[in-house]
């Protein structure tokens, strides 16, 4: 039979088939759902970004992995009920107008996706409207703004205005980051939270999230 | 042909025919699994040797080149707007390879300087621009730049940058932008006045990064000059790339043009990042029209190039393209540690030494703090950068690799949390623009620890 440690590693070194063989398998021979996802697919996406974050794996292969990860997911998912599902939260995530800088914002995206929550990545240049639409037709837990001048960072305050004016502004909690970004700056412009990097972005995600609920 | 907009126009029907792929099949999918595969058709993968920092296997650059022309035959240039891929054809790639300058003559009269194409460990010093475009207060920026080019160190002129026009904010993508476009052409030409340097040489522009801004620049000055067309990552480019470029073109500007290779990112490691930043360069004198490449190498867990791994990679690439063509190269030397901090010094010896040797032609310099931090930048990291860039000119590869070795155990550990420094109005004197006593303490002791590591520094004709 399988292991959840075979299936983990798979996970890591991002062979999709194999997962999907490996997930099957163990479908069948009876093993929990749940323990699927959390001991082989989401354990092994934890070493990846464990990996990632020392700087022993790269951003194709880590994104490779996600994939893999995906692909079991996909199969495991029909079989636990809705609410169980495990779902960390919901992200909606962008570079702010005016701003094309898109590495940071995609690695905070990778590492959240790793950790089980599922992101709304709207991509470069984003103005205020565009995030305030997609708070409606989304209704995340987490808006994200990524900025990398100091001739955008301002339209990080003008999200959150629009989003204030649109009554949208308590139904979400708002994080910020990127190069020139900083923790009095967050608190300037009414943030909820502001993190360095991709991994404490995750962990701030999750507290943000569990002092809601 | 080289240099024209029929040209352009040619590769920009292209991007109109060209195969429709989604941005992430291109960053996800193509880009890295193209490069992994010719690496590993060339024989490339884990040659990167992390102890020793600085490449010195010439073979092995040689072969990294032909990595590099294989990926920008497969690869092309994917446009951001259009979706699509710009491929060329071998004939068309070699040709404009071909039609490339090996030099430029840059600025007017006594001001003028020639970028020229080098070697490795070529003898001819290489052409300093300075400083790279940090954000500052408009009230600084005079008083920077008259101090800054008393000096003869820095031979072109571009930054830094403003975050504000006339004290209201500068904000991307809007008329601010044409309005700083125009005012940072007027700054320069005043601060180029007091310092006695009328007719120099610019990179235009600092202060905005769209069309918008180089086409108000451009207005300003004679020609030509350099643009900065900065594509939005490595291997793609946009209508604001090509917009700058048709307006460079038709000015008689010179177009630098390249983006920097992420190592760790979608170029994934130091080898894929150097076969990457190699097709880059080689692309952007079809595509592009360009008059000189610019794609460094930046390690993207800190955003530098002066750790093992991304040194590895930029000096290797930068010795493929030196040895096998003639083309002018411009990249980056990214500190991650402020002014008035012995760590920046160590940093820039190490980076620039080995860039020296392994052939580059032309920096734009330094990116103290990693230019993140608004007014980290002073006259004496300008002059110490340039003094090692030119001073390193003729050295071998193996003594850049024994500086290399001798100093980066010295910082490595603090890539993660670098000291950022402090400002120039903490460490001078914003009126007479006179350095307080530690910071030029420091200064005068990093060129002499410059010079006993084997460095010949010329003098700044200010300090010393
Ligand atoms: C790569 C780069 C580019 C590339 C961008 C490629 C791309 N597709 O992203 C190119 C060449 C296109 C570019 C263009 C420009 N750039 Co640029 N660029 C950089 C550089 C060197 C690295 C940025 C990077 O990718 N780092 C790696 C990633 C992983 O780090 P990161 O982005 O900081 O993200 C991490 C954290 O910040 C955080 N994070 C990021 N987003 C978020 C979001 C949330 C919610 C959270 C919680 C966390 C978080 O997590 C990330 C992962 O750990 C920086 C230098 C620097 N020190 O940052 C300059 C820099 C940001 N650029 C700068 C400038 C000036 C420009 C231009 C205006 C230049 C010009 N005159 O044309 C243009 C602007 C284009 C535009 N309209 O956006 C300046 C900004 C100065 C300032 N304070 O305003 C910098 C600082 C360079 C400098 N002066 O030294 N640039």
């Amino acid at each position: 039979m399988a292991s959840y440690e075979e299936l983990a590693n798979s996970v890591i070194r991002g062979n999709a088939p194999k997962v999907i063989e490996l997930t099957k398998s163990l479908v069948e021979s009876g093993c929990d759902p749940l323990e699927i996802i959390n001991q082989g697919l989401i354990g092994g996406m934890n070493v990846v970004g464990a990996r990632f974050k020392v700087g022993e794996m790269f951003v194709p292969e880590v994104l490779m992995a996600a994939r893999a990860m995906s692909s079991g997911v996909e199969i495991v998912k029909p079989l636990i009920a809705e609410g169980d599902m495990p779902s960390a939260g919901k992200v909606v995530l962008g570079t702010v107008k005016g701003d094309l800088h898109d590495i940071g914002k995609n690695l905070v995206a990778m590492m959240l996706e790793s950790a089980g929550f599922e992101v709304l990545n709207l991509g470069v240049d984003i103005s205020p409207e565009k995030f305030a639409e997609a708070v409606k037709e989304h209704q995340p837990d987490v808006v994200a703004m990524s900025a990398l001048l100091t001739t955008t960072m301002l339209a990080m305050k003008d999200t959150i205005d629009v989003l204030a004016e649109e009554g949208l502004r308590d139904k979400v909690k708002v994080i910020v980051g990127g190069a020139p970004i900083s923790e009095e700056f967050a608190q300037e412009i009414g943030a909820d939270g502001y993190a360095p990097d991709a991994a404490s972005a995750t962990e701030l995600c999750k507290n943000l999230i569990g002092q809601a609920s | 042909m080289s240099h024209s907009i029929t040209e352009l126009i040619k590769y920009m029907d292209r991007a109109k025919t060209g195969k429709r792929v989604t941005l992430k099949e291109w960053d996800y999918e193509i880009l890295p699994k193209t490069l992994k595969e010719i690496a590993k058709k060339y024989g490339l993968e884990k040659t990167c040797d992390p102890k020793n920092p600085v490449n010195t296997d010439l073979e092995l650059a040689d072969q990294f080149f032909k990595a590099g022309v294989e990926a920008a035959l497969r690869l092309g240039l994917y446009n951001d707007d259009t979706e699509t891929i710009i491929t060329v054809t071998e004939e068309e790639l070699m040709s404009s390879v071909e039609a490339a300058p090996a030099e430029l003559p840059i600025g007017k009269g006594r001001e003028q300087v020639v970028i020229k194409a080098r070697k490795p460990s070529d003898g001819v010093p290489p052409i300093y621009g300075g400083p790279l475009s940090i954000q500052m207060n408009e009230e600084y920026y005079i008083p920077l730049i008259e101090t800054t080019l008393k000096s003869r160190l820095v031979d072109v002129h571009e930054g830094p940058s403003l975050d504000t026009v006339y004290g209201s904010p500068l904000l991307a993508n809007t008329p601010y932008e044409t309005a700083a476009g125009f005012y940072e052409a007027r700054l320069r030409k005043e601060a180029q006045f007091r310092a006695g340097r009328q007719g120099m040489g610019n990179m235009l522009i600092s202060s905005s990064s769209t069309e918008y801004g180089n086409l108000a620049a451009f207005s300003l000055f004679e020609q030509p000059q350099i643009a900065l067309v900065l594509i939005p990552s490595a291997l793609k480019t946009n209508y604001c790339s090509l917009h700058k470029c048709i307006q460079t073109l038709a000015l008689g500007g010179y177009i630098e043009s390249g983006s920097p290779n992420m190592m760790g990112g979608y170029t994934a490691g130091p080898e894929c990042s150097a076969i990457a930043s190699i097709a880059d360069d080689l692309l952007q004198f079809s595509i592009h029209q360009a008059h000189m490449s610019g794609a460094p190498v930046y390690d993207l867990r800190y955003s530098g190039n002066c750790g093992r791994h991304a040194l590895w990679s930029q000096t290797v690439s930068t010795q493929a393209v030196a040895r096998n063509t003639h083309l002018i190269m411009l990249k980056t030397i990214n500190q991650v540690a402020g002014p008035c901090t012995e760590m920046f010094y160590q940093e820039s010896i190490v980076g620039f030494v080995a860039n020296s040797a392994s052939g580059l032609s032309y920096t734009i310099g330094p990116r103290s703090a990693g230019g993140k931090y608004k007014n980290h930048l002073t006259p004496l990291e300008i002059w110490f950068t340039s003094a090692v860039f030119k001073g390193a000119a003729g050295l071998s590869l193996e003594k850049a690799n024994e500086i290399a070795k001798e100093l980066i155990p010295k910082y490595e550990h603090l890539h993660a949390n670098p000291p950022i420094g402090r400002s120039l109005p903490e460490l001078h004197d914003i009126k007479t623009m006179k350095p307080i006593e530690e910071h030029y303490n420091l200064y005068m002791k990093m060129r002499e620890e410059a010079k006993a590591l084997g460095i010949p520094m010329p003098a700044d004709g200010v300090l010393c």
